[in-house]
């Protein structure tokens, strides 16, 4: 697919006076950790409200390969600079755990 | 009872020795919960968020929420508000959910002081409430003091709008009044202050809103600082859609309110004095009252804390999150504070079953209005740092300029789904 638009990408020293300060490269946050900052745009646990795409419930290659597209093909929104934060390892943790959250009553 | 019961809710429910049935287990928590208690103080999003994700953490942890007011008005989306697009009830909140949902307490009232060696909160009732760890979200309190002519009682001439509610509806009734060839004067104050883009995007909706009332006003912004939030974005959108009605006033070139009047609806600079028909002061900024009274702020007049757990670096057991933290480069917004609550969550979490605290992860995200149907947003992923939280390379974005109006319409949807999934996930 081709992406239709490019989100801008830039580093926040435009705004700000300072560098930025490279990772800790040791920083391993969690899958739940990761997931977790989702819910602000796509609810808790995934369980999206209004137009928002649902992520809970939804097969974990689905999840990674949608993932894997935002970030490789710059493509998507907002979800292009966000999917540059992580790994491939990171972005399937995070496909997964949404995977694994119980099939319960919403 | 809505509430999702996880595999590992019920391993730490076990392990902190819970009597537990599945079916009643909302009571089971009440008898299991007395030894690990957790006060918040302040139901914004930062402090409502982490009431609820302290009970998914670990629910035999007996969280209490301290809140002022029995309902709350959103910030996000009162610009909306403001030019008539959706009524204040649209945007105000209870905390029912939290507690029926999650089973945390609701304590409404105000809360004046903190024992630090005694863990203890008092409540202006004279009530204690005792806690094993504290968190504190008040938000933020203006400096009145650094802005001559500016105090409460001015605010109800000139209001701030800053924190929304009664203000909100001041500031819509005065556009509404205000003659058409008047001029609304925005006086922005120097950072940080809550929301970075706020004040232009209430810039952009009010120059809608005059353009289509009352055409031949102007909307002046007298800005402290020499640039803003995704500045490129709400220039261009600005000779778009509104040609000569913004004007836009650097500190630099004397855009520095140093005094206001609200007599004469006048506002001082280096550069000499404007009157507006209307006249909206955003005031300078600290954290919450509380916190200095609890000595949790440094000279800045915001609250230093640990980047992994939110604690206070003044403080023990007592952890600031949301506006009143000093968050590293994360802005003060319902996002970030969002984000915030949950890596705070966690950490009390672990720290109460003597885990270690593991690394945070962050998302700010921010959508701006430009018009309704005109977004812009700004987004990325933190993580802890050297210096302290910051964006990871790469991981930043802005909207992209030159975009179509298809572009920036399914931004302002995006807006809208924000709103209403951040609004649940910190509030039900
Ligand atoms: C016009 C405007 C638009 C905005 N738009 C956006 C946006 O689109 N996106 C975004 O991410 N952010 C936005 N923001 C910023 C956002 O509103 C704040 O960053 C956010 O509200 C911070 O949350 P908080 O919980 O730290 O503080 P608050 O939301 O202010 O909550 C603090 C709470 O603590 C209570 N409290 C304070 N002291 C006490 C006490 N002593 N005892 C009991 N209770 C107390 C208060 O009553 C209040 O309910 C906007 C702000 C403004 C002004
Ligand atoms: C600031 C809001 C925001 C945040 C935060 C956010 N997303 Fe998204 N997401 C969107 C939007 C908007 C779309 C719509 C597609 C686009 O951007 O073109 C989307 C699309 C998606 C899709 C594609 C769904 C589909 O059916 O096409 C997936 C998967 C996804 N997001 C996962 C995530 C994950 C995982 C996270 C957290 C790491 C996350 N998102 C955080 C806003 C957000």
């Amino acid at each position: 697919m081709r992406p239709t638009t490019r989100f801008l990408l830039l580093c926040a020293c435009i705004f700000t006076p300072q560098f930025i300060y490279s990772t800790a490269a040791s920083a391993a946050p969690t899958a739940k950790m990761m997931a977790n900052t989702c819910a602000m745009c796509h609810g808790t646990d995934g369980k999206a409200m209004g137009k928002m795409e649902e992520l809970y419930g939804k097969p974990a290659n689905k999840i990674a390969d949608e993932l894997f597209e935002f970030k490789q093909e710059n493509k998507g929104r907002v979800m292009a600079p966000l999917m540059n934060a992580y790994t491939d390892e990171q972005i399937r943790m995070i496909a997964k755990y949404f995977e694994s959250l119980p099939s319960k009553k919403r | 009872m809505e509430r999702n019961f996880t595999r590992r809710d019920f391993l730490s429910m076990a392990a902190a020795g819970a009597a537990v049935s599945l079916g009643g287990f909302g009571r089971a928590f009440a008898q299991s919960t007395q030894d690990k208690r957790v006060v918040v103080i302040g139901g914004g999003f930062a402090g409502a968020a982490c009431a609820k994700y302290l009970r998914r953490a670990d629910p035999a942890i007996q969280v209490t929420l301290i809140e002022r007011q029995r309902n709350y008005v959103t910030c996000p989306s009162s610009n909306l508000v403001l030019i008539g697009q959706q009524p204040l009830s649209a945007i105000t909140l209870g905390y029912d959910k939290l507690r029926l949902n999650h089973g945390v307490k609701v304590v409404y009232g105000n809360a004046v002081s903190i024992d630090p060696s005694g863990r203890k909160v008092a409540l202006e009732s004279g009530e204690a409430l005792p806690y094993d760890r504290l968190v504190v979200a008040p938000g933020i309190d203006f400096k009145y003091a650094a802005l001559e002519g500016y105090s409460e009682q001015a605010a109800t001439v000139m209001p701030h709008a800053w924190k929304a509610g009664p203000q909100t509806e001041l500031l819509r009734r005065q556009l509404e009044q205000m003659p058409n060839g008047g001029t609304v004067i925005i006086t922005v104050p120097p950072a940080p202050f809550r929301c970075p883009p706020g004040p232009y995007e209430r810039a952009s909706l009010i120059a809608y809103y005059l353009k289509r009332n009352k055409p031949k006003s102007k909307v002046l912004i007298l800005d402290a600082n020499n640039g803003f939030a995704v500045q490129e974005g709400f220039m261009e959108a600005w000779q778009a859609l509104y040609p000569g009605m913004i004007e836009w006033v650097p500190g630099s070139k004397g855009g520095r309110a140093t005094k206001v009047d609200a007599k004469s609806l006048t506002v001082s600079t280096s550069a000499g004095q404007h009157r507006g028909n209307v006249v909206n002061v955003i005031p300078p900024q600290k954290a919450g009252d509380l916190a200095d009274k609890a000595g949790l702020t440094d000279e800045t007049g915001w609250c230093p804390v640990d980047a992994g757990s939110f604690e206070s670096t003044r403080q023990k057991d007592i952890h600031v999150i949301g506006d009143s933290s000093i968050a590293g480069k994360l802005p003060k917004s319902a996002a970030a504070a969002n984000a915030e609550a949950k890596v705070c969550a966690a950490a009390i979490a672990s720290l109460l079953a003597g885990r270690t605290v593991g690394d945070p992860s962050f998302i700010n995200a921010c959508y701006a209005l430009a018009s309704p149907t005109y977004g812009l947003s700004v987004a990325g992923v933190y993580e802890r740092t050297a210096g302290g939280i910051a964006p990871l390379p790469g991981a930043f974005g802005v909207s992209p300029l030159k975009e179509s109006a298809k572009y920036r319409a399914k931004e302002a949807q995006d807006a809208s789904g924000w709103y209403e999934n951040i609004v649940a996930d910190s509030f039900t």
